[in-house]
Parts: structure tokens; sequence; C-alpha cells
């Protein structure tokens, strides 16, 4: 038997994975790693099914090149050569007509895990600052946000925790693995379970507290949660003492805006509830509360996220068993942070990145302040943890791509990310990409993004390369994974494409590295080893983390301590203390739209060309109570039509009593790729986001996802599906 | 978290080998027995299959 240990990049999770062929056999079978001591046994069924996903008759072999218009899916298959040489030419001239900061790239990093921060380099080598990603909703937000507080982001300390929270995060079997098993893991040992959730999940039905929480009020319970624990003293009076600055303004904000009364009236949940549960979080002996999708994408992201800092520093759960381990990245190797030369990208250009001054919380703006402090505790000026702490902000970008404002952005590079359907407002990003120069999308298939583009790069998967993940510059836990098959057709790493494109554009020398397994060599060179022999030794290294380092460097923060209220945020012209800000239903639209759901089948806006997924979940669904299906006419299993300020979509009713009333749950993007169009502008969740500035949290600039008013009525037009049983196989 | 590192190295000695095996089984057991089942049977009404009601779409 053939065994190999790999890491899976379906999502952002990495579950470690065993990969196992008998002598003779082509095919690798993949499992769960039993094991890992983190997450033993974790995959899900994309993960499983894997190679179905990427052995496809769709699959993209070689380079093509659009010769119709944009969206009428014409092609020329062309070599690697000519379009990379193509590519540089008319990057070359939007720089030379419109400057460096003309070229956007948008990157989804789970995909491009193997990059070691090469599309950044080529970016602050060329000058441009404006790197978007997926992740400025969804964790990298979230990093930033946290080293406001205490300078970076933690990660939970599962294995040892005696309470967990869980910020409506539906971590199940399916999504999120490699956190949901140690969750369970952590539950079997006997850890107490609380979760916030406007729904009856299957992890709130076993929680042993449910907050069933009106949609978006999640910074209101945690301030709540606050007003007890200040309230009954269940705060941690030394930690507090000897290591926070800010504690009377947080305690007048409690007092003055976050009553009990107030807090329960908003929330919908009962103060005795309320008080049960911050007591359990506080009393634990470790408690923890992981990273949550729910806070990155709301009005109030910033200060939630922030309330939810609070409460793990005045709890005494920072760097302490069972609670939040603040571990840096690991020293053994050369960081990403600095193989991006971010100090080769001029003041003068950082200070053009989109959203640097209205929304500046993710941009350089907010990490040029916290850079002499991150390099005093961590050792990086620039640590991009989760690749998403010195970011440009979408909605900015999309509008320099569309109108020109406040500059024209005319290139336009998609990395293995669906961005037409991976942000908000879809009708933006489309008409941003229709008035670019050059689009260029690196992908596996013809997505509808793909669709728009001039060129579009055949990419590997992570079955078919090498990897060395350093747990996204957020914690000190490097993995590895083998090449289990080589790469079809010709079909590129992501790092051959920025090696290609400097060759032509006079960056040779910044990467002289001919291969990615070259390039991991070099980040290993200071342990004396390469890659092979490194990755032969371990699948998974742990750094030697040491809880409570911060008594020994101080916080990453300006102050050297836990900002409760924040220098930082003071300093860019916004409240220093969590407030709460949302959303209202009105008479026109009088329902809350929750978007962004995860189904078992898909990540992201991937997969739906696997049959063997897809046979489960043919079509886009919506989720509502039957009391809202009743109420608005309409009917299980047919089509309904959901609208808000922003545009409709179309999704088959599904009743479900586990949602609450005056709610709408929405699977996020869905496209069909069986259909002529895609069926792109009727079904993906980012047609229904408005990000008009009322609908963005005002610190980042990020949409509001979690509550937007809408209402619901059964489709009026009905169109004819080909689906997946009428398509060609 | 040493523990950790240890079980997750592949060691070339055979007596590493086997003891890494055993201190894996080991963090295995300390959250009882069939503590991973649910990864091959989860019953839950977010596993969302539709298999049935769509079969010929």
């Amino acid at each position: 038997m053939e065994t190999k240990h790999v890491l899976c990049a379906t999502c952002d999770i990495s579950c470690q994975l065993v990969a196992s062929r008998k002598p003779g056999e082509k095919n690798f079978t993949l499992k769960g790693d039993y094991d890992n001591p983190m997450a033993p046994g974790a995959i899900c069924a994309k993960g499983k099914l894997a190679q179905s996903t990427f052995d496809h008759p769709n699959r993209l072999l070689t380079p093509l090149k659009r010769i119709g218009e944009r969206g009428d899916g014409k092609w020329a298959e062309i070599s690697w050569e000519q379009a990379l040489n193509e590519i540089a030419e008319k990057l070359r001239s939007v720089i030379e007509h419109y400057g460096p900061e003309a070229m956007a790239v948008t990157s989804g990093p789970w995909n491009c895990s193997t990059e070691s921060g090469m599309t950044r380099r080529f970016m602050n080598l060329l000058g441009s600052p404006n790197y978007i990603s997926p992740v400025a909703l969804c964790l990298g937000n979230t990093a930033a946000v946290n080293r406001l507080t205490y300078g970076w982001m933690p990660l939970a300390d599962f294995e040892n925790t005696q309470c967990i929270v869980l910020m409506g995060h539906n971590t199940n079997s399916q999504s999120w693995v490699w956190e949901y098993v140690r969750q369970k893991l952590a539950e079997k040992r006997g850890a107490k379970l609380i979760v916030f959730d406007p729904r009856r999940s299957p992890n709130a039905e076993r929680a042993d507290v449910h907050l069933a929480i009106n949609p978006g009020t999640d910074v209101v319970m945690c301030m709540g949660w606050i007003n007890v624990i200040l309230s009954e003293q269940l705060y941690d009076k030394e930690f507090v003492r000897d290591w926070t600055v800010g504690f009377e303004a947080l305690r007048n904000r409690v007092v003055e805006d976050f009553s009990l009364d107030f807090v329960s009236k908003e929330t919908g949940v009962s103060i005795e509830m309320i008080q049960r549960a911050a007591r359990m979080y506080a009393e634990a002996n470790g408690a923890i509360i992981p990273w949550s999708p729910i806070t990155d994408q709301q009005v109030s992201s910033t200060s939630a996220i922030r309330a939810i800092s609070i409460l793990r520093a005045i709890t005494g759960n920072l760097d302490a068993p069972g609670g939040e381990m603040l571990m840096g990245t690991h020293s053994d190797l050369l960081p990403e942070s600095e193989l991006e030369l971010t100090e080769k990208l001029s003041q003068e250009q950082r200070k053009k990145q989109l959203g640097y001054n209205k929304h500046p919380v993710f941009t350089f703006k907010a990490a040029d302040i916290l850079k002499e402090h991150s390099e005093r505790v961590f050792g990086e000026a620039y640590p991009n943890i989760v690749k998403g702490t010195h970011m440009a902000v979408p909605s900015p970008t999309f509008r320099a791509m569309a109108y020109g404002d406040p500059y024209p952005v005319k290139a336009f590079f998609a990395i293995a990310n669906n961005a037409l359907m991976g942000f908000g407002n879809q009708t933006l990003v489309r008409k941003a990409m229709l008035n670019q120069d050059l689009n260029v999308c690196f992908e596996q298939f013809v997505t509808p993004t793909a669709n728009l583009c001039d060129y579009v790069l055949p990419g590997d998967s992570w079955m078919e390369r090498p990897n060395m993940l350093d747990g996204y510059n957020w914690a000190a836990l490097t993995m590895t994974s083998n090449k289990l098959y080589d790469p079809p057709g010709e079909c590129r790493n992501i790092y051959d494409v920025w090696h290609g494109l400097a060759q032509r554009m006079g960056l040779r020398d910044y990467f002289p590295w001919a291969s990615l397994t070259e390039l991991f060599d070099h980040r290993l060179e200071k342990l004396g080893t390469d890659f092979e022999n490194y990755k032969n030794r371990y699948k998974l290294k742990l750094a030697q983390y040491k809880y409570y380092n911060y008594r020994h460097t101080g916080f990453a923060t300006p102050s050297g301590k836990v900002e409760l209220s924040s220098s930082v945020l003071a300093d860019l012209g916004f409240d220093p203390l969590p407030y709460y800000r949302n959303l209202s239903t009105t008479k026109e639209f009088p329902l809350k739209l929750f978007v962004g759901l995860r189904e078992p089948q898909f990540f992201q806006s991937g997969q739906r060309h696997n049959r063997a997924l897809r046979k489960g979940n043919r079509f886009p669904r919506t989720f509502l109570n039957v009391v809202d299906v009743e109420r608005y006419g309409l009917l299980e299993g047919e089509w309904a039509t959901i609208e808000t300020v922003a545009g409709k979509i179309h999704m088959l009713v599904t009743i479900r009593n586990d949602v609450p009333e005056g709610l709408i749950r929405v699977p996020h993007g869905w496209w069909l790729p069986e259909e002529k169009d895609f069926g792109e502008c009727e079904h993906n969740d980012g047609l229904v986001i408005p990000d008009s500035e009322e609908y963005l949290d005002r610190e980042q600039g990020i949409p509001h996802l979690k509550g937007v008013p809408c209402r619901i009525y059964p489709r009026k037009k009905h169109r004819q599906y080909i689906g997946i049983a009428g398509a060609k196989k | 978290m040493r523990v950790a590192g240890f079980i997750s190295q592949n060691h070339s000695n055979p007596v590493l080998t086997h003891l890494a095996a055993l201190l894996s089984w080991m963090n295995r057991g300390r959250y009882g027995k069939g503590a991973l089942d649910f990864l091959e049977n989860e019953d839950s009404i977010d596993h969302l299959d539709y298999s049935d009601v769509d079969e010929n779409t």
C-alpha cells in the first residue's frame, strides 16, 4: 500500500488527509488522518470526492484567450508563452497610462495557499496597493480588528478549554470540520457550549445555553455579557489592572448604552438567560469564543469583533490554557510577510490604497500604526494574518474599476476566486469587470468570473502540487502536503504565473526560484534543510508555544497593553469603544435575509459542476418558517423571488421550522454551469447585497450579510432549466 | 503541544514511530470510546440532501 499525507485545500480549513492506493491502482483514496492530534479524522464529502471535482471533463487544460465579446464564452486555446507575453504587454500599457495602482488583484487564499506571498510581492514591486480578497468578509477582517485590541488574531485552545461560545457559527461535519472535530471532542471532555443564533441549529439544540438573538444584535449581547461580568465582579482583576487600558471608558459605555433592559429588548433574550450565559463563560476555567463568520458580516462588525476581543481579555483568557493563543508565526520558516517585500511599496502608493481613508481598519492606514508594535512582539512589521491585515477594501475597489473614482483601475486579476459572485453588489462587480482594459483569471474551470475575462489560465489543484502551509500566517502550525498526481494538460501553479510575468516585466531578479519547490527550499534555508526532507519529517510542525507570552513581551499595541478603548480606532477618527448599529425592516421589506449559508456539497461557489455532489443538491433553495411560507403565499418546492434594495434572486422554497419567523436563509454562491447563461444573474446571494454606505460597516467598509431587509413572493416569470439530468456529462 | 508535535512527526527510528502511534492512540482515547463516530454517522438537519426530490431534474 502506498500512502502519502496531503493537505486538503478545498476550503480554508486545510484538513490533514491520508491518501492511499494499492499496487496497480491509479487513483488514491482519501481519508481523514486519525493520527493528527488536532482534529483527528477530519474530512468532509467535498474532500472525499475531490478527485471527481478535479478529474472532470470541464477542467481547463490550456490557457484560453477571449475571441468574442466578454461573456459570450468564445475562446481560442493559446500557449502559456503567448498568454504571459500578451498579459505582460497589456499590464505594462495599463501601468504606463494610469499608474501601478490601476492594477487590482483578488485572490482566494485557500486555492492559492502555495503562493508564499508572491502575489503581494509582485504587486509591491510594481507599486500597486490594491490587493483584495474574499477574506475581507471572512476571517481576514476579524484578524485585522483583533489586532486593534491586543495585536494578533488568537487561535482557540479547544484541546484544553472548558467553555465554547459559538457566535452563530454553524460548525458541522461537512463545514469547518477541523474546528468541529475539536469542538466535539472538547464537548465530550465536558466543555460547556453556549450558542448565539437566531435559529435552532444543531449546535444550538445541543448547547448548554442557546441565546436566540435577533439578527445583527451580536454586539449588543456581548456588551450585555460585559455588563454582567463587570457588575458582578467576574472579571480578572489582576489582568485588567496590569494589562489593560480603557477600563473605565468601557465601564461607562456599558452603563450608559448597554443596560440589561436594553440588551434584553434588543436581542430578544431574557435578562436571566443573558446573566446565566455570561456567568458560565466568565467563570469557566479556560473559555473560548472561536472566530465566527457571522460577526464578520454585519454593519456592526468592527464593534462586535471588538466586543468579543474585550470579553476574551477581561476574563483572563488571552494566552491562558484553554483560552485564546496569541501564537505569532513559525520562526523556522522565512515568513510570508518578509517575502511580500511590503517595504518596497512607497508611502505614497500605500495612501492610494482603495478604502484607505474612508474604511481604514484593514488597510495600510491601520497596519502602519501597528507596524512597530508588531515588530517588537512578533518580529514581523506587517504580519499578513490570514492574508487580511493590509488589504484594499472591495467595494471602493469595484467602484474605482467601474467608474474611475477616485482614480481608474483598469487591470483586474482574479486568482482562484470567483470574484463576480464572492462579494456584495454583484451588479457593480460585473460593471467593474466590463470596464477593464485587461481581465485575467487563474482557475480550474470556466466560472462566471472567468467568462468575463480576456485570458483564463489553467490552475493546478491541491492534489497536483506540493504544499507548505504556515497556518495562513495566523498560528505557528506548519503543515506539509505531498503531490499525488501530475497536473493535467498544461495546468500550472500560481507561482509560475507570477514568476512568468516577473520575467517579462523587469522583475526577474526578485523571482529567482525556478519552481514552487525551490521557493519552499528558500523558505527553509535557515533550518539547514530543504522541502523534501522537511515534508518527509513533518506532516504538522507545532511551534514551542508558551502560554502567557505577553508577560515577557507586552501586547503588540501602541500602549503595549490590551486596548479596551482602542487608540488606533481613535487615531483613525472612529469611536474607540464598541457601539451598536443595525438595519431595520420596513413596510416594503418586512423580512430579514441571512445570506452566505454553507451547504454540505459546496464550498463557496465551487463544486457546482461535480455531479456526485450536485445530485444531492441541484438547485438553490431558501429556508423559511412555515408561518412565513403561508403569509407570503409560497409553496414548498416551488420557486420564489427574494428582493432587496439591491436586486432580486430566485430560489426554491423549503420549509424549515428551525428558522424563526421573519427570517429568510439563503445559501451562498449559486450558479448553474449546465445552463447556457450559468444562471449567474438569477441565484447568487451577491445580487441582493447592497453596498451603499448605510449598508456597510463604517470602520471596515464591508457589507451587511446577516439581516438585510427583504421581501419574498412567488416567482412570476418561470424559466426552463436544462438541469444536470438534461446536460451533457 | 510538545506531545502533539511528537505525534505528528514521521520518525525514522522505529521505536519512536511506535511511541508516536501509542501516544496518538492515547490522545484519541482520552475522549472516550466512539468519540469520533459522528464523522461517519451524523444525523443533522443541515446535511441537506435532496436526491429523492430532485431525481429527474
